[in-house]
């Protein structure tokens, strides 16, 4: 474990970055390694520990959580920390009750309706955002736009922490009710078919892009996209007639960009371009669907998840008593929205809003590329919100030696990896920091962003262990994916080693056949869409980028949680 | 005098545990929400910790217990030294301010019934629900075996079961106190008790009555086999009736009790109506939902003389946790709405 010598930042200075009173203020700080690895760009980082602070303590409060007032987050060289902000007073806590019940009681019985407000208010800005001219406004209005962009921000993280808590304990109670009267957790088989058979938002791309790719058949440009690389396959198709029907028809590739093509290709990060931008990303998925062929892959299982999903919520509901059924269903289908919801809310919160965040910081990226304050636009991303304003009313600050600094600084802690899971009094004892994170009840930390120990079944003599969070047993060669860019490398069949998957990645898991990740839990990403695509599933194997290698075939065991390495090559 | 003495029970509640006991505390809950109660009134536990001191013996008595120490957990040792501690209560004197306090309380119960001795039951009432561990006398009548048998619940803190199962427990030097709680009499046709879950499966949208002709000892020491009937609690409708053979019944005398042949043409009869039973349960009900849904064990007797609906009374009440030693703690209690269920085990959850 690094020592405090190792992180202390230097080039980026804000006043969220980890310093040595904030790291004595806390029994323990715990990485985020299901979003901020690889580490981040400055802006990416500042804005994410400056919303999930904010949004964390206000939906904590505006909820009364008992025992948790939120997270609080630093930044430490491009990696996100946090740490639960614990209630600890008992009177307090009674308090509090009184608030949280309130709140409850109503969120379980209008789910739909509170969820139908939070979409309006949110696309209802968004929409206002998008049409906005980020190239052509004056400048002033360009500062003001920016402004409201990342303070609406704060906004979108306070009403995705306020669903996300609300949610989650409810997941969390089903769960404890399902180990303590049956036998079951959330690493079990039929918690998983429980948990499965839903759509949502994402799945509504990949689907259409499955569409697309099914439409170029049709239309005669199969060859189009196979004999040209990624980039010339849109330029190719606008000279031919056939072409600009595809792009041009209904449910057409361009509708399909407008609609969904406000998400960046790491949905956490903004140092890539998003599909409205520059929709090559977009293109290779549909090559990748072309190569496979057949029926997708989703609505050909879905049928059959669906009905193995009713015949779980039966079995599991004739296990209690009659007289326990109505309410049990009640909490069972809060349950099966909280998997709904960390799938469907990445399009309506982190999608459309970093991509938004991005175009209004990239404008200001271009006026100051153009005035030679830096190098080239995209270096927005190495200045902090505050830097970008100064700058844009009036434009003179020459930033190209800070930017290169930190640019150089980004690149260096980019390798300095992997980063302490734990830091802080606790970090050498990991079951301490364990029931310190418990204590809190914060279920978001336990279910997506920390996830919970494995105990290793050593009898099955495997040679990495982790939870399974998908069941099926599947065998393949790995890939190793750690940035979106490793993502055009993956062929049909491939197994997906990695720390953690993005929602952005969604589009591939119809080409694998399994899954196997360092962290995450049973509400992470890749554990909703890896059950939804039938693929198994282990999470929270702590080494497996560190111990397998590209193209080895393996056996992953998503049922009971384990990996063999067949061969090596 | 340390404490009141004489409580009525239609001026107790819960929060009088720790002066009436459990017993008499629930009885007074159940008069609060206009439940038939039979009319009586408490004996407060001060009054036995004033006797047991003013009397001198409760230092006989422990000076006793702690001479026979571990021995106590042995039932046959334990059931000589309630013989013997039972004689040294009887032959104390009840100090007279308690003697006149109970005498005028008896006095008022019975003018108010317009006679001039009303019979009473007089049953006592622990601190905690210990069922069958405590006495109980029926049918007395005046002012000498009323005292008589005060005296006797109070010595029945000391009875064999319980000396014994407080030595295993390592309690023998404590005497818990005894409240003693004197009721008006009534003349049960029949009897019984009632669950408001199934005691078996813990099912919790049922009731499940037991009854037997005559008093209530009959069902509650299980001397016969009982009527047994199973009820909808939502829908009141019968589920289930199973007619037992009730060969014998115990009655009240002059003297007491005594247990006494059912005749033959009566002892596969359903002994309570539908319209009783319906009515029990209704009543129940109220109960349970006035104890915040905890199901609960009660006895109740149908007055032999009295008529529907004002032959009906109950007579005591009392949670059955441990007797659902199954059931779950997730299980929602009865006349809670399911959302708020939900939300209760979230905030329990808050507290461990």
């Amino acid at each position: 474990m690094n020592g405090p010598a190792d992180w202390r930042p230097h080039q980026v200075n804000h006043s969220l970055v980890m310093s040595e009173q904030d790291l004595e203020a806390y029994p323990c700080w715990y990485l985020d390694e299901a979003h901020s690895v690889p580490p981040w760009t400055p802006l990416f980082a500042w804005s994410w520990v400056h919303g999930n602070r904010y949004g964390d303590l206000w939906a904590a409060e505006s909820i009364g959580l008992p025992r948790c007032r939120g997270t609080d987050w630093r930044e430490i060289d491009g990696c996100a920390y946090m740490s639960p902000v614990l209630v600890t007073d008992k009177e307090e806590v009674r308090q509090r009750e009184a608030k949280f019940r309130e709140h409850l009681e109503n969120f379980l019985r209008n789910y739909d309706h509170i969820w139908g407000d939070v979409v309006q208010e949110l696309t209802a800005h968004y929409s206002e955002f998008k049409v906005f001219d980020v190239d052509n406004s004056p400048s002033y209005k360009l500062y003001d736009h920016l402004e409201q962009v990342f303070n609406f921000s704060l906004r979108v993280w306070a009403l995705h922490s306020w669903m996300m808590y609300s949610l989650y304990e409810l997941y969390a109670l089903f769960e404890e009710l399902c180990r303590e009267q049956l036998g079951i957790d959330d690493t079990s088989s039929q918690w998983h078919r429980l948990m499965r058979g839903f759509d949502n938002k994402l799945f509504e791309a990949d689907r259409w892009l499955w569409h697309l790719s099914q439409r170029a058949v049709e239309l005669g440009l199969d060859s189009v996209f196979r004999d040209n690389p990624d980039g010339q396959v849109l330029p190719a198709l606008e000279e031919t007639e056939a072409g600009e029907k595809w792009l041009n028809e209904r449910r057409g590739f361009r509708e399909f960009i407008r609609e969904h093509g406000w998400r960046l290709p790491r949905i956490v990060e903004f140092n890539c371009k998003a599909w409205v931008e520059d929709p090559t990303p977009a293109v290779s998925f549909i090559k990748q669907y072309l190569a496979k062929g057949g029926d997708f892959e989703l609505d050909a299982r879905r049928k059959e998840l669906v009905k193995q999903r009713e015949q779980a919520e039966q079995e599991i509901l004739s296990r209690f008593p009659q007289s326990e059924r109505g309410w049990i269903t009640m909490l069972m289908t809060a349950a099966q929205r909280a998997g709904c919801f960390s799938e469907d809310h990445t399009f309506y919160f982190e999608q459309t809003c970093h991509s938004l965040m991005r175009r209004a910081a990239l404008a200001c990226g271009k006026r100051m590329a153009a005035k030679n304050l830096i190098e080239e636009p995209e270096d927005f991303v190495y200045l902090l919100p505050d830097e970008i304003k100064k700058n844009i009313v009036p434009l003179r600050l020459d930033y190209r030696r800070l930017v290169s600094e930190r640019k150089r600084h980004y690149q260096e802690y980019c390798r300095r990896l992997p980063r302490p899971a734990l830091i802080g009094e606790l970090s050498n004892d990991p079951e301490a920091a364990m029931r310190h994170m418990l204590a809190s009840g914060d279920k978001v930390m336990a279910k997506i962003t920390v996830g919970r120990a494995v105990k290793p079944k050593t009898e099955l003599r495997a040679d990495l262990y982790g939870n399974p969070a998908s069941p099926g047993v599947a065998i393949g060669s790995v890939r190793l994916i750690l940035s979106e860019a490793d993502i055009v490398n993956i062929r049909p069949g491939e197994i997906l080693v990695g720390v953690t998957t993005y929602s952005g990645w969604t589009p591939v898991f119809p080409l694998l056949k399994g899954i196997v990740l360092d962290r995450g839990a049973s509400l992470s990403h890749a554990a909703i869409v890896g059950r939804e695509y039938d693929i198994p599933v282990v999470v929270q194997t702590g080494k497996a980028t560190s111990k397998l290698k590209d193209g080895q075939k393996i056996r992953v065991d998503g049922t009971k949680g384990a990996v063999w390495i067949l061969s090596n090559n | 005098m340390s404490g009141r003495v004489v409580f009525w029970l239609r001026e107790v509640g819960r929060e009088d545990i720790n002066q009436v006991g459990q017993k008499c505390a629930f009885l007074g809950e159940m008069i609060r929400i206009s439940l038939p109660v039979p009319p009586g009134f408490v004996l407060s536990l001060s009054a036995f910790d004033n006797f047991m001191e003013k009397s001198g013996a409760r230092e006989e008595v422990l000076s006793y217990l702690s001479s026979l120490g571990e021995k106590l957990s042995d039932l046959q040792q334990a059931e000589a030294a309630s013989r013997h501690i039972y004689d040294v209560i009887k032959k104390k004197e009840i100090p007279e301010e308690i003697c006149q306090q109970a005498e005028a309380a008896y006095r008022r119960l019975s003018q108010e019934f317009g006679v001039a001795e009303i019979p009473v039951s007089v049953r006592s009432s622990g601190q905690e629900s210990n069922p069958g561990l405590f006495d109980t006398y029926l049918n007395v009548k005046g002012r000498g075996a009323l005292l008589h048998y005060i005296r006797s619940c109070w010595a029945s803190v000391f009875s064999a079961r319980a000396i014994a199962t407080r030595a295993r427990k390592r309690l023998v030097a404590q005497t818990a106190p005894i409240a003693v709680g004197i009721q008006k009499m009534v003349y049960a046709r029949c009897a019984g008790v009632l669950f408001t879950a199934d005691p078996v499966s813990g099912d919790p949208s049922v009731a499940v009555v037991e009854a037997g002709w005559g008093l209530g000892e009959g069902v509650a020491q299980a001397k016969v086999t009982p009527d047994r009937f199973i009820v909808s609690k939502q829908t009141l409708g019968i589920k289930e009736r199973r007619i037992g053979e009730k060969t014998v019944q115990v009655i009240a005398t002059e003297q007491g009790t005594r247990v006494e042949p059912v005749p033959q043409r009566e002892q596969d009869v359903p002994c309570l109506s539908d319209e009783e039973l319906i009515r029990l349960v209704e009543l129940a009900k109220k109960v349970e939902l006035h104890f915040r849904g905890v199901p609960q064990d009660i006895e109740w007797a149908v007055d032999a003389e009295l008529l529907f609906p004002e032959s009906i009374f109950l007579m005591q009440t009392r949670p059955v946790v441990r007797a659902f030693p199954r059931r779950s703690a997730f299980d929602k209690p009865p006349g809670k709405g399911d959302t708020e269920h939900i939300v209760d085990l979230l905030i329990e959850r808050f507290y461990r």
